[in-house]
């Protein structure tokens, strides 16, 4: 086959499962934009894949096409027939139309997704982290249709962090059954799908909350951030991290103003997608949860569900995966060093944190820091500021984590810190945009306020 | 007057900071990258898909070993361990044999005991040794 029909048929799989997404996550839409619908349904129908290629695997039956297509589709069927039955699901809510300046800014987003496919389909994916981690994974379930416990207990293979989740191993290990190849060219493709959903979130997500100019910024900030969308992390769990970490975030404003079934069902997928898909996540669900036990506006038992809706499938999987491949070494960390014992050491470590954070990771962003510290002065009030609490211990998890580095802080944080804080990005430009579009609303007089789009 | 002309200049402030923050983030862009990915993508178009694998980035540190790996891989089956006489030391050599080499095992030559197989990069097979040639290095089957 041509790379051009490779191409088609990896893009044919994943619409395929943004729209198995969209039949199985109806009763979750409510209240949801177009846009926001079509994010759901592309995180939500992989997982879904991925998670029909685990239980054909559990049952020692060979993933394929003709097995796991046949299952896909009886799924699909499914789920049409159940929501058939249902009432008509509500109307999305469709925000006014937009300005030619909305229009150009979906449009340059929108180019510059497009360079980043290019970029990314160029070659087979390619970053040490792609061949050793997450393509080593995949390709093993794969060619080998199961999950050799070699994945996470051998010696010899230490470095391909058995500890990870699997999520994504997993979704490209199915995408890959769909069609009877593994295609790490064709792929690719799975990571610039992935950016366009993360920006439909934002977009639909902010539409809703202040209006389409603001949803236009966010989904403009979140596509042209190069910093994230880079050949080099196509093929690793950033960018699929992204994307959840957003969902997720989107969720818990939704929770702060409502705790009706689809709010909190989509707050408990999110902080699924999360913790499956890599470490941070798992962190950033619980941050959330306690930002909403902590500075809900809501008191008692709702703001208890409120926060279970991200904590219980979080930890549920956490406790899942242990059970099932056992305990596994953490190359990566010592948390000996909480031991008593060793706490001395460890507050030295982190007293020695400051001067190799300063040097290290602000003073080389110090124009961006220094660019959103002055919006944060001259915009206004955006309605997604609770969102800064838990952005900020994320961050800060990230920074003290560097202390428990068996190779050292200064290794870890050239290697990885900024990738990781990079996928938080969208989240912050969820505030970005929120923060500009109130500032720009308050010129004309208006004032500050957050908009709502009145659902059917 | 005064609250709507200081809004109109904290809206513009505003929108100078984002703009100045996404000009930061668009700079990111890899536009030197540009042509020669051009270029890699209208050779991995025409070839196939191992030919890709072995021209592109993840072998760019040494070739030859990617057609070496390459020819492991036809000779050996999908359930073997394979124990590797490769430069151990970079991490590079060691993870590109495990996604290349994948679902089939891969150690280094200090656990031979539990390989079926040894192969030799850039190693010459002698002959009564049971090894043979492959591509740029020896392969062979432990009894």
């Amino acid at each position: 086959l041509s790379l051009v029909a490779r191409l088609a048929a990896v893009g044919l799989e994943i619409g395929a499962a943004a729209v198995l997404g969209r039949l199985l996550l109806r009763p979750l839409e409510r209240g949801l934009s177009r846009a926001e619908r079509w994010a759901w349904a592309l995180a939500g129908g992989l997982a879904a894949v991925a998670a029909l290629d685990g239980l054909l695997l559990a049952a020692r039956v060979r993933s394929a096409p003709l097995t796991l297509g046949p299952l896909v589709l009886a799924a699909a069927g499914a789920a049409a027939l159940l929501c058939a039955r249902r009432a008509a699901p509500a109307k999305s809510a469709t925000p006014p139309a937009g300005s030619p300046t909305g229009r150009i800014l979906y449009v340059l987003g929108a180019l510059a997704i497009v360079l980043f496919a290019f970029e990314a389909v160029a070659e087979p994916m390619w970053s040490n982290d792609f061949l050793a981690i997450w393509g080593f994974k995949g390709k093993t379930i794969w060619a080998a249709s199961a999950v050799p416990a070699r994945l996470f207990h051998d010696p010899a293979a230490g470095w391909s962090h058995p500890e990870y989740p699997l999520l994504l191993p997993f979704t490209m290990a199915s995408l890959a059954s769909l069609r009877g190849a593994w295609d790490d060219q064709a792929l690719a493709l799975l990571f610039p799908a992935l950016a366009l959903g993360t920006a439909l979130a934002a977009s639909g997500f902010l539409s809703r909350l202040r209006g389409r100019g603001a949803g236009a910024v966010g989904f403009f900030l979140v596509a042209t951030f190069f910093p994230l969308y880079r050949p080099f992390l196509a093929g690793m769990a950033e960018i699929p991290l992204a994307l959840a970490l957003l969902l997720a975030a989107t969720a818990f404003l939704d929770l702060r103003d409502s705790t009706d079934g689809p709010a909190l069902a989509r707050a408990a997928l999110a902080s699924l997608l999360c913790a499956a898909t890599k470490r941070e996540g798992a962190v950033w669900v619980f941050l959330l949860a306690s930002a909403l036990l902590l500075g809900g506006t809501r008191r008692g038992a709702r703001r208890a569900l409120s926060a279970l809706a991200f904590a219980v499938p979080a930890a549920v999987h956490g406790i899942g995966l242990r059970l099932a491949r056992g305990p596994v070494a953490d190359r990566d960390f010592d948390f000996g060093l909480l031991a008593p014992a060793r706490l001395p050491e460890l507050l030295g470590r982190i007293g020695a944190l400051g001067d190799l954070l300063l040097r290290r990771a602000v003073l080389p962003m110090a124009l961006p820091l220094s660019l959103a510290a002055f919006f944060f002065l001259v915009s206004r009030r955006g309605g997604t500021e609770a969102l800064l609490p838990p952005l900020g211990a994320q961050i800060a998890v990230y920074a003290i984590a560097l202390a428990f580095c068996r190779f050292g802080a200064a290794w870890l944080l050239e290697v990885s810190l900024g990738r990781i804080v990079s996928a938080l990005f969208p989240v912050a430009a969820l505030i970005l945009a929120s923060r500009f579009d109130a500032a720009w609303v308050a010129r004309n007089g208006n004032g500050p306020s957050t908009r709502r789009m009145e659902t059917a | 007057v005064a609250v709507s002309s200081r809004n109109e200049f904290r809206a513009w402030l505003s929108a100078a900071a984002l703009a100045g923050l996404a000009a930061w983030s668009i700079a990111a862009f890899p536009a030197a990258e540009l042509v020669p990915r051009a270029k890699m993508l209208a050779f991995t178009a025409a070839a196939r898909p191992e030919q890709a694998r072995l021209s592109g980035s993840a072998l760019a540190f040494d070739r030859p070993y990617g057609e070496f790996l390459e020819a492991v891989r036809r000779e050996t089956p999908d359930d073997a361990t394979i124990a590797l006489a490769i430069p151990a030391s970079e991490g590079s050599y060691r993870y590109a044999a495990a996604y290349l080499l994948a679902p089939r095992r891969t150690v280094l030559t200090g656990r031979l005991a539990e390989a079926g197989y040894v192969a030799g990069y850039g190693v010459k097979a002698k002959l009564g040794t049971g090894a043979r040639p492959i591509v740029h290095g020896a392969l062979a089957r432990l009894p």
